[in-house]
């Protein structure tokens, strides 16, 4: 039963590592930010078509941005830890720097 | 005429409550990744749901055997007991992931407090499995789910390629190197995981005997089984159509539960964004209570202890106390802010690792002629019953690498 137990505690162990992102990243995982980045900055756009619109409520459109905003925030902590590897330095600048941008862009919204 | 009432109204009901948010967001997600590449994982794991729904619920109808009895029978005590405990651990993961998306859905339909949103939601929830005899819970959850429809009513709107939607019926490998390759193998484990989980044939089964079916209710066994799941399987290949129609050509990956509502939104309104989210929260209403109902179904059949919901709680006290604890347990996790996309992604994963060991004892106790007599499973569904083991069995062992080869399906 004791192996049993240990079989389970190394799955979540290797689970639970799976799931996270090293803090050093390397051109692949920067691509992949960067795929995050553009996904956020593309639906914002999507909604700026829907409030256009008028084809959502100001309660869903609110309620939705916030959780925009919440996705670009946590983008651009977890890119501001991020250490980079060797010749991927300035490549998470940029993506620190475009990060930032978005957060910002979203907080304006959410002030208007 | 009360039988064709009630046989469609069976339909309706298994219609609208076969969708969760497992399945939203995963089939969005790949849409949105692969466009109607991943068509075929919807084809596949609905013809592997049909054949075991409608094998437990032979089961249950000829032996009045539900799914955990014959579970202790075929894996032993040692065996049986992981998993009972593996399945309770993914009904209670999977009802926090649900709760959660109630709140988020409350959030947006009203702009309430998430955590005002979650505590009431439950509160709500509890009341009526607590009230409602069991018929009228699947009656009210499965109903309600059929507003799900305006799902499939905009992909249609948006007129997609039918021909592109057709050729996604058939499997091909993407060509874009091997992130695209294990990505692709996520989402289609992850799909077929969403579409066979496990707690839809535990309440199938456990409402079999709910409903005192007798061997006479085979054929509406099969007819509800078949009907039911190929329509709710049409309204899953909508959402995915909406993915890749919507978010693909942007470059948008649906990481969020409020953007899986968008794609109604854009061709059709308002109302329809309303209608929508009305969908989408009575979806994961359902899926909550059918997984702390399953929690309390799973453990007093696995022990042999009276178990049932159209019995009164003091009658039953130990599945009451179960179904109830669960919900509760499952507040205590979705209040701590775990996002529930977060915990769907690891119950679908889990799910299917578990998955032949809820599916093993269903075929072998459906074939068995001792215990089914003339109602055992016959050749041909047998041999698909095999088929589809073998195809769950190869999903269960690659899902969790390629859940940490992918880092959970990020693009």
């Amino acid at each position: 039963m004791k192996s049993v137990v240990w079989r389970w505690l190394a799955l979540a162990l290797l689970f639970v590592l799976g799931c996270s992102r090293s803090s050093v990243m390397d051109h692949e995982q920067l691509a992949s930010e960067r795929k995050q980045l553009h996904s956020l900055d593309a639906e914002t756009a999507l909604l700026d078509r829907i409030i256009a619109t008028k084809h959502a409520t100001p309660t869903f459109v609110h309620a939705h941005a916030e959780y925009l905003r919440r996705a670009s925030h946590e983008l651009a902590q977890q890119l501001g830890k991020a250490r980079a590897a060797p010749g991927a330095e300035a490549e998470l600048e940029r993506l620190r720097a475009d990060a930032t941008r978005l957060e910002e862009r979203f907080i304006a919204r959410m002030l208007l | 005429m009360k039988r064709i009432v009630q046989l469609t109204l069976g339909i309706m009901t298994a219609l609208g409550g076969f969708v969760d948010l497992g399945q939203i967001v995963f089939t969005m997600q790949a849409g949105a990744r692969f466009g109607y590449a991943l068509l075929w994982t919807i084809g596949l794991g609905a013809i592997a749901i049909i054949l075991y729904m409608e094998m437990c619920g032979r089961v249950a109808a000829v032996a009045h055997k539900p799914v955990f009895a014959v579970v202790r029978q075929h894996l032993g005590s040692r065996l049986g007991v992981l998993t009972l405990v593996g399945s309770n651990l993914l009904n209670l993961i999977t009802c926090a992931a649900e709760l959660g998306a109630i709140a988020i859905v409350l959030h947006l339909f009203f702009g309430i407090n998430e955590r005002i949103a979650l505590l009431g939601g439950t509160l709500v929830l509890g009341a009526m499995v607590w009230l409602l005899r069991f018929q009228w819970i699947e009656r009210t959850f499965g109903l309600s789910g059929l507003t799900m429809i305006v799902f499939a009513v905009a992909a249609w709107k948006l007129r997609p390629d039918w021909g592109a939607v057709a050729a996604g019926l058939v499997p091909r490998m993407p060509g874009h190197g091997s992130t695209d390759v294990l990505l692709y193998a996520y989402f289609a484990v992850g799909i077929f995981s969403a579409l066979l989980m496990e707690y839809e044939v535990h309440f199938y089964s456990s409402g079999a005997i709910e409903e005192g079916w007798t061997a006479k209710d085979l054929p509406e066994n099969t007819i509800v089984s078949t009907t039911g799941i190929v329509l709710g399987s049409l309204l899953t290949c909508a959402l995915l159509i909406l993915g890749a129609m919507v978010f693909l050509p942007d470059g948008i990956f649906p990481n969020q539960l409020s953007t899986t509502a968008l794609p109604v939104a854009l061709p059709m309104g308002k109302l329809a964004l309303k209608v929508a989210l009305l969908g989408i929260l009575a979806c994961v209403a359902s899926a909550a209570v059918e997984t702390a109902l399953s929690a309390g179904y799973n453990v007093c059949q696995f022990c042999d202890i009276k178990w049932g919901k159209n019995i009164p709680p003091k009658e039953a006290p130990v599945f009451t106390a179960l179904w109830v604890g669960t919900l509760i347990v499952a507040l205590f996790i979705a209040i701590t802010g775990i996002k529930p996309l977060t915990l769907v992604n690891f119950s679908i994963m889990f799910g299917m690792v578990m998955m032949p060991l809820t599916y093993y004892p269903i075929l072998t106790s459906a074939r068995d002629r001792t215990l089914m007599g003339e109602h055992a499973t016959k050749n041909v569904q047998l041999i698909l019953g095999w088929v589809f083991f073998g195809v769950i069995v190869i999903a269960a062992v690659a899902a969790f690498p390629l859940m940490i080869l992918t880092h959970s399906g990020q693009p």
